[in-house]
């Protein structure tokens, strides 16, 4: 199969929209599973009918991935969410029963597709081999095509109710609308029959489209969101009603719907006929009444790529120098009144302010809900547990609490680490757990806190502690500390991140994987955050990640001056030149040097930002960067700033120094290096003014 | 609203890259689109405002894109909008399905734009 469109222009979309599958269908696979095992508490089990709605959304899901794999040409997807769709079809029909080896066949093959899904991110990586994984599923399907017997019995009595007989009117009132009467199946009816036993109320919303709702934003995905936010939708339909189409939602909700909840035209209670022996002769329904999740929460949302935010925050940083040169030109005005002197004062305060709430609520748009990256950690937890044979309960708070989104991507890793961190090193095995009197089932704890503009997130088990005096004998034998040396959790901390250091003897499968504590500690200084560790020998641990709760990231040129290294944004450098030394022309009051056909006004960096006034300036070749300078008189862009060495190009998170406001001229800001230095970020353009007003 | 020479197109389909190829795929025609992710959503968009031709997926939520197209045939002011199926869901069994129920034309996924555009070209002509 040959792509068919050119897949570079749709590779983001696809990429965006299959993990937002892949991800739905690892958290669908998981209720699932915890369905199956009978681990599941009282809120999160399952009845009958919200299982079929499970592997309905599940076969939607691959369904549509194996569409879109099929439109860029990822052959290998395709055949895998087909064969996934295969299962979950016989589930469907019934001629197969939701076992946790089929669950774990699904997981399975769910990882293999992410794989795959994966070679189109980054080409470097191999199509992993498909063929074994398709082969099991096949095998898994087989003996069910000749009729394994205990299974199909198993699913019987189930099948059986599913079909009974015709629909049975239970709200009389729906007799008026024959054709949603006619389209409620025995799934819907089943609903029906469990939200009458849960005591729920039923509803009938009406709900005609028109050009004039349309135009105040009103339609018909908005009321069905109004919907599942006011109880559970059984079915949607359309009907034709003197010749105009008009919306009906049969729905069912805790409490009665008051007028003008929701946006319908019209909003009918309707009155349930409890007929005894329906009620009677189904066992199968689990009778839970239960709140409905908040997560169902809808708010209007618009996709906004992040590099159209950067954008803007950019142009709201060139609009903050505007401002400070409009004031510094104010400053210069002789003989103006005093009265429109303190006018134009109000007016610079005012433009200051809305600046500060303009880029305040841009960065608030970044903001995502933690849940992004903690809802991943039940498929991590449920792998590591398995594999470490030890059994762990994944407890998760403050998941709502909103964070830069590049910061819930790039805390994904560091996360997963100190969870498999825990799991591995800190959750003892089950016997040793009875026999230190614990509780079997280990506990971890995953917590987003918000602490003004940063927020914490706590990693905690209840497992065995650092022992710190293992710790510090091993400290001591590898020639890092004294004997006599006093070990605290901090210590503690920063022994345990030093790469290759590690209390237990043998690697262990998942920590000894590459990323070590040490590999955390660099990733959360780069974002300027920190990590610490409180610890109780035999009680547990918590691993504590502070981080600013919004990232600005920069590409910026890193340059070194002497032994001092500097960033400089990349969009205020029109190009880096080679300077040789020998060319440059002394003159009065400066230096000129010719590069490119041209005669620019040489300035040293070290001598602009007032640095390194005794350095020589190295032998050899020199770098000249071209700063982009929008408002220089006649247009020119004459001038050339020096350095030693350009070092390299990367993106770096940008720290505000404290208010953003009170800037120190020509610093821009701060980044902290992989090693912890911390390295300013110049702004050329006020550089060279300052050195140009003396 | 709508120009003499711009057609006016929905593209109907749950996934949104999906509905991005539709589109890249049609732009030749230079058409004004409007986009539903749903079934419900579908038919709200044409009680609206008239099409020249909808670009139908049948597996949606809320309503199946079969009962979709089912529904917009029965209704006289409908019967004559183009509708141009482009489904994963391409047995021989949906296909008869799908054309018995009204359906203009029915495209496979994977689709190249080549066979969109010329499909909803000389459907535009036949109107």
């Amino acid at each position: 199969m040959e792509p068919a469109f050119s897949t570079g222009d749709f590779l983001d979309g696809f990429l965006e929209e299959a993990e937002e599958h892949l991800q739905a269908v690892n958290q669908l696979l998981l209720r699932l599973e915890r369905d199956a095992s009978g681990r599941a508490s009282p809120e999160e089990g399952m009845d009958p009918l919200e299982r079929i709605e499970v592997i309905k959304e599940l076969f939607r899901s691959f369904h549509t991935l194996k569409g879109m794999s099929g439109m860029v040409g990822l052959k290998e997807a395709v055949r895998l969410s087909h064969a996934a769709e295969t299962l979950l079809l016989a589930i469907q029909q019934g001629s197969m029963e939701t076992s946790p080896a089929l669950i774990d066949r699904l997981f399975l093959s769910t990882r293999l597709l992410a794989m795959v899904v994966e070679t189109v991110r980054d080409s470097s990586r191999t199509m992993p081999d498909i063929e074994p994984e398709l082969q099991r599923i096949e095998a898994q399907l087989r003996p069910n095509v000749e009729g394994s017997v205990d299974t199909v019995e198993e699913a019987a009595p189930e099948r059986q109710s599913m079909r009974d007989g015709p629909v049975e009117v239970l709200l009389p009132q729906l007799a008026v609308y024959a054709g949603l009467l006619k389209s409620l199946g025995p799934l819907e009816q089943k609903k029906i029959g469990a939200a009458v036993k849960a005591g729920q109320h039923f509803n009938l919303a009406i709900f005609i489209p028109s050009a004039e709702r349309a135009e105040r934003g009103e339609n018909v995905d908005q009321l069905r969101a109004q919907i599942i936010q006011a109880g559970a939708l059984i079915k949607a339909v359309p009907d034709m009603d003197e010749g105009k189409v008009r919306f009906l939602f049969l729905f069912s909700s805790q409490q009665p719907i008051p007028p003008g909840a929701i946006s319908a035209d019209e909003v009918i209670p309707l009155v349930a006929q409890t007929g005894e022996n329906f009620l009677a002769d189904d066992k199968n329904l689990a009778v839970q009444q239960r709140a409905r999740p908040q997560s169902g929460m809808q708010t209007a949302l618009v996709r906004v790529e992040l590099d159209r935010l950067d954008e803007m925050i950019r142009i709201t940083g060139d609009l903050m120098q505007l401002r400070m040169r409009l004031m510094d030109q104010l400053g210069q005005l002789e003989q103006v009144p005093a009265p429109l002197r303190r006018e134009l004062r109000q007016t610079t305060d005012q433009i200051n302010r809305v600046l500060r709430d303009l880029r305040r609520s841009i960065l608030r748009a970044r903001m995502v809900p933690l849940s992004e990256t903690f809802n991943q950690m039940p498929l991590v937890v449920r792998d590591l547990s398995r594999a470490s044979q030890k059994e762990v309960r994944l407890v998760v708070h403050g998941e709502n609490t909103e964070v830069d989104k590049l910061l819930v991507e790039r805390l994904r890793e560091p996360l997963i680490h100190l969870v498999r961190n825990a799991i591995i090193h800190g959750i003892e095995t089950q016997a040793d757990r009875v026999e230190a009197g614990k509780n079997r089932q280990g506990m971890l704890t995953l917590t987003g806190i918000p602490q003004g503009d940063h927020i914490t997130v706590e990693v905690r088990d209840d497992g065995r502690g650092v022992n710190l005096s293992e710790v510090k004998a091993k400290a001591v034998r590898l020639g890092l500390l004294d004997a006599d040396a006093f070990v605290d959790a901090e210590t503690a901390l920063r022994l345990i991140s030093k790469p290759g250091f590690s209390t237990r003897r043998a690697a262990d499968e998942g920590s000894g994987r590459g990323v070590g504590l040490d590999v955390v500690q660099r990733m959360v200084r780069s974002f300027g955050g920190h990590l610490s560790l409180e610890t109780t020998p035999g009680q547990g641990s918590i691993f504590r990640l502070r981080l600013p709760l919004s990232l600005v990231i920069m590409e910026v040129l890193l340059v070194q001056v002497g032994q001092e290294r500097y960033a400089i944004p990349r969009n205020g450098v029109l190009r880096v030149l080679e300077i040789n030394p020998a060319e440059i022309v002394p003159m009065e009051g400066g230096e000129l040097v010719p590069a490119g056909g041209d005669y620019y006004i040489l300035h040293r960096l070290g001598q602009l930002v007032r640095c390194c006034g005794n350095h020589r300036p190295s032998p050899g070749k020199l770098f000249g960067l071209v700063p982009d300078i929008m408002d220089q008189p006649g247009g020119e862009r004459r001038h050339i700033v020096v350095v030693d060495r350009v070092v390299e190009l990367r993106e770096v998170v940008v720290r505000t120094l404290s208010d953003p406001y009170l800037a120190i001229p020509g610093v821009a800001g701060a980044t902290e290096q992989s090693d912890g230095r911390v390295v300013l970020i110049l702004d050329l353009q006020v550089l060279l003014r300052a050195a140009e007003t003396g | 609203m709508l120009s003499e020479q711009s057609p006016a197109f929905l593209v109907v389909d749950d996934s949104a890259i999906i509905r991005k190829m539709i589109m890249t795929a049609l732009r030749p025609l230079n058409p004004v689109f409007r986009e539903a992710s749903s079934g419900l959503e579908a038919l709200e968009q044409i009680m609206l405002r008239r099409y020249d031709a909808i670009t139908l997926d049948l597996n949606m939520p809320d309503i199946h894109g079969l009962e979709f197209l089912k529904f917009v045939r029965n209704q006289r002011t409908f019967q004559d909008i183009p509708i141009i199926v482009i489904t994963t869901q391409s047995d021989d069994q949906m296909r008869e399905a799908v054309l018995t129920a009204g359906a203009n034309v029915f495209i496979a996924k994977p689709f190249t734009p080549q066979v969109v555009l010329s499909e909803v070209k000389a459907l535009l002509k036949q109107v």
